[in-house]
């Protein structure tokens, strides 16, 4: 049997907080193939974004192993570390645009670090975002769009290098139920196509459209049901 | 050409987010450009300096001794002491003939009345009697269509006089002096050449500019003088004067019949030896001028450095996202050094510039000729600017290296902190 994409065994993250240490997480092990999509759910404070963080490459576990598409993670070098987080796309809770940036260059920037030469970097954004309804805000700065459609923005970048692996953090928190639903429906959508999603939501109407959902407790997996 | 493209992104993206902080950049910028500027002009200035005062050393006789007769101070091979021993045309041959010596002069100095053929002017100067070879071992230049008198002139006891710049503008205002006729001795010398004006130092006897040089020759046969006065020596290896004057003075000894330990018998003036303190004070005062600029410079480098870890701490969470989309730890950094990189050179480029603007200016003031005689001209020699650009160079990577480190070593959760 082939390993899993992502596999996680034994991870724990500590925090140091005002002296005492929190554990955000406290052994988590946990095997995601390729093609699932899995949603996340948890209380505030139950450790799912530490867990998104690691997934993503953003962090490193205090101990345990966690290894992505076959490669221990914390044994890869500097540059094969950004490799891996070029085929991942990270879809951040609060959007995380360059306030300087227009929406075109925002969603360009993950292809200046793949090689992309510049026209083609420009060609790839306009199609993303008019992909994710965006079209005509090319040239809009993050604070000239609502908050959906900055989201829209950081969606578009989280999948322009066309990543095998997606992870959203909460992407329909800061929105509407409208505008999240349409988002959910959007990554959905890719997922399809053949991506391993991973979202987290507080959501329970929004977690039970995943084929898989894990909750989360303390820093602790409680619950893993398919369905 | 794709290539080119994101070599091309890779410069001007950097250039435009400096752009966005330039209001940061703005002080640092200034900063290394006064840094630059102070250095730049204590260096013109220690280079004019030093190049004056080498000049002025080389008009100093800087490879000269200056000999004069004295008095023994003890009996030496059946002769009593204090016998007087002024120096004799015979010594001049011994000494001019000596393995140490290129060349050597008499000086033989004579207080006399000179009259111009203008107007009657006459003055009191100082009348030196000396060798054709006086002005190559005292190191001096004449004014352009003059010349020194030659052996020749010396020969045949011709009657023609070199004179300092300054008796020459005395005597005869500014008409051309070269070719008139001055009577010294009472007896008629035809001017052939005018020293010119320029600083000199370890002067004797008064200034050179104001005296008038005739052939030793000449003067003999007019005035019967016997002795030399002084014995001008040119050496053969300055560096090494000390030990010329001790085997000349031993030469000295052996035909005087004094101890060649006996100092009093014949008198020295090592000018070789003078010239090499002052040069090493000179040389003393350009690493002292030059260590102050490179501590201004270093200060300026630290308050880059200082700045520039502000602006990536204030980036971190910008650099955290960056590395978050899949930049290499090393395109961070280079990207940080580069951004450093720039601030130095653009305002090490303006502050050369200014450097050179106010030194050409500088030149321009009407600063009296001695001042300048003595402080050079400063200017920008491409030695020193060349230096200067290496340790802005230095300066750019010591103050670019950590905060590069710093904004490489930033992990990308940081960015995401205020989730
Ligand atoms: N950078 C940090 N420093 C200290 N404590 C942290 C940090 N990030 C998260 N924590 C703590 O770890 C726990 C889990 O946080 P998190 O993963 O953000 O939970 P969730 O996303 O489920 O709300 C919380 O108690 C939180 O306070
Ligand atoms: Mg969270």
């Amino acid at each position: 049997m082939t390993e899993p994409l992502l596999r996680l065994s034994g991870v724990t993250k500590v925090y140091a907080k005002d002296g005492a240490e929190v554990a955000a997480l406290a052994g988590v092990d946990l095997d995601i193939d390729r093609g699932e999509y899995v949603a996340l759910t948890g209380p505030s404070g139950s450790g799912k974004s530490t867990l998104m963080h690691l997934l993503g490459c953003l962090d490193r576990p205090t101990a345990g192993s966690y290894r992505l598409a076959g490669a221990e993670v914390a044994t890869l070098s500097p540059d094969e570390l950004a490799a891996q987080r070029r085929k991942i796309g990270f879809v951040f809770q609060s959007f995380h645009l360059l306030p300087g940036a227009t929406a075109q260059a925002n969603a360009a920037l993950p292809l200046r670090y793949a090689g992309v030469p510049p026209h083609e970097r420009q060609d790839r954004a306009a199609a993303m975002l008019a992909r994710v309804g965006l079209g005509e805000r090319l040239r809009h700065l993050p604070r000239e769009l609502s908050g959906g459609q900055q989201q829209r923005v950081a969606i578009a970048r989280a999948l322009i290098a066309a990543p095998e692996l997606l992870l959203a953090d909460e992407p329909t928190g800061n929105l509407d139920s409208r505008s999240g639903t349409e988002i959910l429906a959007l990554l959905e959508e890719l997922w399809r196509e053949g991506r391993t999603l991973v979202v987290v939501t507080h959501d329970d109407r929004l977690a039970a459209r995943a084929r898989r959902v894990i909750r989360m407790l303390d820093g602790r997996i409680v619950a893993d049901e398919r369905r | 050409m794709i290539s080119l493209a994101n070599a091309w992104a890779e410069v001007t993206e950097p250039c435009r987010e400096a752009w966005a902080v330039r209001r940061r950049l703005l002080p640092v910028v200034l900063g290394i450009c006064f840094g630059t500027l102070g250095l730049s002009v204590l260096l013109a200035f220690g280079d004019g300096f030093a190049a004056a005062m080498d000049q002025a050393l080389q008009r100093a006789g800087d490879a000269m001794l200056r000999w004069s007769g004295g008095v023994t101070s003890r009996a030496h091979g059946g002769q009593p002491a204090g016998r007087a021993l002024p120096l004799l045309p015979a010594d001049l041959e011994r000494v001019a003939a000596a393995r140490e010596v290129v060349a050597a002069s008499p000086d033989a100095q004579i207080n006399g009345r000179v009259i111009a053929d203008v107007d009657e002017r006459s003055a009191n100067p100082l009348i030196s009697a000396v060798g054709a070879d006086w002005a190559f071992i005292r190191g001096v230049d004449l004014e352009t269509g003059g010349r020194f008198f030659s052996r020749t002139d010396e020969q045949e006891r011709r009657r023609v006089a070199v004179i300092g710049a300054t008796l020459a503008r005395q005597l005869y205002g500014t008409a051309d002096v070269v070719g008139r006729t001055l009577r010294v001795f009472d007896a008629p010398f035809q001017i052939v050449g005018v020293l010119s004006p320029r600083a000199q130092m370890m002067q004797y006897g008064g200034d050179d500019a104001l005296k008038v040089l005739v052939p030793f020759a000449t003067a003999q046969a007019i005035r019967g003088l016997r002795t030399c006065g002084y014995v001008l020596t040119r050496l053969r290896d300055p560096a090494n004067s000390s030990v010329a004057v001790t085997a000349l003075r031993a030469l000295l000894a052996a035909r005087n019949g004094f101890a060649p330990d006996d100092l009093a018998a014949v008198r020295v003036v090592d000018h070789a030896a003078q010239a090499g303190q002052i040069r090493g004070i000179v040389l003393g005062t350009r690493w002292f001028l030059a260590i102050l600029g490179v501590l201004g410079l270093l200060v300026a480098a630290l308050s880059v450095a200082n700045m520039m870890f502000v602006l990536v701490e204030e980036r971190v969470p910008e650099i955290g996202l960056r590395l978050a989309l899949g930049a290499t730890p090393a395109q961070i950094r280079r990207r940080q050094l580069l951004e450093t990189v720039a601030v130095v050179l653009l305002g090490g480029g303006i502050g050369l510039l200014l450097a050179a603007l106010l030194l050409a200016a500088l030149g321009q003031l009407p600063l009296p000729a001695d001042a300048r005689n003595y402080l050079g001209t400063p200017a920008l020699a491409p030695a020193t600017a060349a230096l200067i650009a290496s340790l802005l160079g230095l300066a750019a990577a010591f103050a670019g290296r950590y905060p590069a480190a710093r904004a490489a070593a930033v992990m990308p959760v940081e960015a995401l902190r205020h989730d």
